[in-house]
């Protein structure tokens, strides 16, 4: 792959689509101010999250050091639940054993996964000629505009109400005002509905998993992932095999940590899933597929991470907790939003592509120079992690296979040539 | 301390901004101590080694420790706060070179020189922010001396950047001090002046200061490149510029 190319490309869209684009410096503005607020709150409010967050550090660090033997333990937790688990090598393969659950003809409720979003699962499975639905109301803007998540958590941070607004009445027919929020919202609601209560499949990522008990966290505050993970017949989730830790114990001190720097003081709903529904009120006769799904089959995928948790120059960034607080603190994200990125977002964004999403080390150069370096995301960062040292250590794999962006190559030759007058 | 090198000189040049390269040699001569310039152009080789290219790095700072470590100076002084951070971390820690001086932000070494009370210093009516570099603040923890010594001018008023989450676990604004962005104008020039100005209009002109300073180099560039693209009625001084303005040894 040509990297001047990609430069080239790259260069278009962060500047033409993001830096220069009115409606994403609005719309960035308004969730800088509204995170930063909301999230100093949450921590003044519950100050014991920092000692917290140092603890799942520790928690992250011991169960990726261990996380074949974590994953293995939750593949036993989940099928002694009567859940069916599988282990996916890459994307493709993880789309392969998605694609054979699900089949065709099927209609398909998604909860916001960036897991799913790696893998283009949506795609895979549309592919396959099922209709399938973001319900996440971000992922559902993003859907409709046939683009990419902008942030970790906040999928369509970029696209302002009135931006909504069009979209809603182009789609879906919906008619709202644009400056109302709360009618955009309400009609997603309508629409969504009734494609939860007639869903085949429902799909989901997890925030953790508890290997000892085979339980996923997931936490949400729309309801959505309530109603995609309890109405359909069968349930899938998608996971990373970083997602794993030890203990219930431990999944919740992650899951409280996660959404407290999301900037939520306590989000709408934390779900704890084991496995299918089942009942015993019938003579204790435990018998699985009461009300909710008849199935859970959980896809544990590595695609690249085994590999960064090899690597001692990246594997913090397995510790990400994906709560994206990182991202408002970024002085670049500020002005361009997700174009700075390539599949995952931002500097941490562009660690994980250069593992999991990049076919090519190429394909994430120019954003690996896009960093300033500051560290800010590092003060924010729960987990402490260091996302300037990895990026450094990214560009040093790039020097190294001669992939620098055009303007890296003119400053070294600048240098050497300063050197030899 | 009677004699220090001075590092920046030219970087300073090469950045067009030859007055804050005078007006440090100034602040030297004001305060009685001689100072040396390497004497070769050799860099510290922060963007070399960021960059990616370590070992590149790594040779050219093995040059740079062999033509000062045998100068005869007591300390090194800089504005850049990415050089004095490199020399006192990466060099040892590295590359395997320990330099036989303590280096200093220029305010840590005026503020060891001024922060007595025989230096009187004249009024300023000026509201002015202070911009905490990056290295300087938030990887070096250098907070209290460049507010101490600011804090000395009879009639100026200074201000932080303001951000939700100061004081809490005891950090400071020097920790969430925004980047202006500069070294992207080496990485990507078409982004640069989007980052800078947007810091100048989002964290600074709501304040409505008069004037803007920072204590690092590199930071300035980027904070009147943002001032110059988005024309906003501020000026932005070196931390020395301001100490200049107001002390007359």
């Amino acid at each position: 792959m040509d990297v001047n190319q990609v430069y080239e490309t790259y260069l278009k869209d962060l500047i033409d689509k993001g830096a220069h684009s009115r409606s994403v410096r609005i719309a960035m503005d308004r969730a800088i101010h509204s995170y930063r607020t909301l999230s100093a709150n949450a921590l003044r409010r519950f100050p014991k999250t920092i000692e917290k967050a140092k603890k799942v550090r520790e928690i992250k660090e011991k169960s990726i050091a261990n996380w074949e033997k974590l994953v293995e333990q939750a593949r036993e937790s989940f099928e002694r639940n009567h859940a069916k688990t599988y282990f996916a090598r890459t994307a493709k393969e993880a789309n392969e054993i998605i694609g054979k659950i699900v089949g065709s003809g099927k209609t398909v409720v998604k909860g916001k996964s960036l897991t799913s979003e790696e893998t283009h699962l949506r795609q895979y499975l549309q592919k396959l000629e099922n209709e399938v639905y973001e319900t996440d109301l971000g992922e559902f803007i993003i859907q409709l505009l046939d683009s990419r998540p902008m942030h970790l958590l906040a999928p369509a941070v970029n696209i302002p109400r009135e931006q909504v607004a069009e979209l809603l009445k182009k789609y879906i027919g919906e008619k709202v005002d644009p400056s109302n929020v709360s009618e955009e919202v309400a009609a997603v609601r309508r629409f969504l509905r009734e494609k939860f209560t007639t869903a085949d499949v429902g799909i989901s990522g997890a925030n953790v998993i508890a290997a000892e008990t085979g339980t996923m966290v997931i936490i949400e505050n729309e309801g959505n992932i309530r109603l995609a993970t309890g109405l359909p017949d069968v349930h899938i989730a998608l996971v990373g095999i970083e997602k794993v830790v030890e203990t219930l114990e431990e999944a919740m001190m992650v899951a409280e940590v996660t959404w407290r720097y999301a900037d939520y003081e306590m989000p709408g709903y934390v779900n704890l899933i084991s496995g299918p529904s089942l009942t015993g009120d019938i003579e204790k006769v435990l018998t699985y597929g009461a009300h909710g799904p008849k199935e859970l089959h959980v896809v544990f995928i590595d695609n690249g991470r085994s590999e960064m948790a090899n690597d001692p120059s990246f594997r913090q960034a397995l510790y990400c907790l994906r709560c994206g607080a990182c991202l408002y603190e970024c002085p670049v994200y500020a002005v361009t939003a997700g174009y700075y990125g390539h599949q995952y977002i931002g500097g941490i964004g562009t660690v994980w592509d250069a593992f999991t999403t990049a076919h090519d080390l190429a394909e994430v150069s120019p954003h690996a120079y896009t960093c300033v370096l500051c560290k800010r995301c590092k003060t924010r960062c729960p987990v402490d992690i260091d996302t300037a040292d990895m990026m450094v250590a990214l560009r040093e794999k790039l020097v190294n296979q001669n992939l620098v962006p055009p303007t890296i190559q003119q400053f070294f030759e600048g240098m050497q040539e300063h050197e030899d007058e | 301390m009677k004699k220090v090198l001075y590092y920046g000189s030219s970087n300073l040049q090469y950045q067009q901004m030859a007055e804050v390269d005078e007006g440090i040699r100034e602040l030297f001569a004001k305060a009685g101590v001689e100072y040396v310039v390497p004497p070769l152009e050799k860099h510290c080789v922060e963007g070399l080694y960021t960059f990616g290219y370590k070992e590149e790095a790594r040779k050219e700072a093995i040059q740079f420790y062999e033509m000062v470590k045998d100068l005869d100076v007591e300390a090194v002084v800089t504005p850049y706060g990415a050089s004095q951070y490199m020399w006192e971390t990466t060099y040892p820690d590295e590359f395997g070179l320990k330099l036989p001086f303590p280096f200093y932000n220029v305010t840590q070494f005026f503020h060891k020189i001024l922060m007595n009370e025989d230096v009187k210093f004249e009024p300023l009516p000026l509201k002015l922010v202070l911009h905490d570099g990056c290295t300087v603040g938030r990887k070096m923890g250098i907070y209290k001396e460049p507010r101490e010594l600011l804090g000395k001018i009879p009639g100026l008023t200074l201000l932080d950047l303001p951000h939700p989450s100061v004081g809490i676990e005891g950090t400071t604004a020097a920790d969430w001090s925004t980047c202006p962005g500069s070294w992207l104008n080496i990485t990507i020039p078409e982004l640069a002046e989007e980052v800078e100005m947007n810091f100048v209009q989002k964290d600074v002109m709501p304040l409505e200061a008069d004037a803007i300073t920072t204590d690092c180099a590199n930071a300035l560039f980027g904070i009147r490149m943002g001032i110059m693209k988005g024309n906003f009625p501020l000026k932005a001084y070196f931390f020395t510029d301001i100490i200049n303005m107001v002390w007359r040894a």
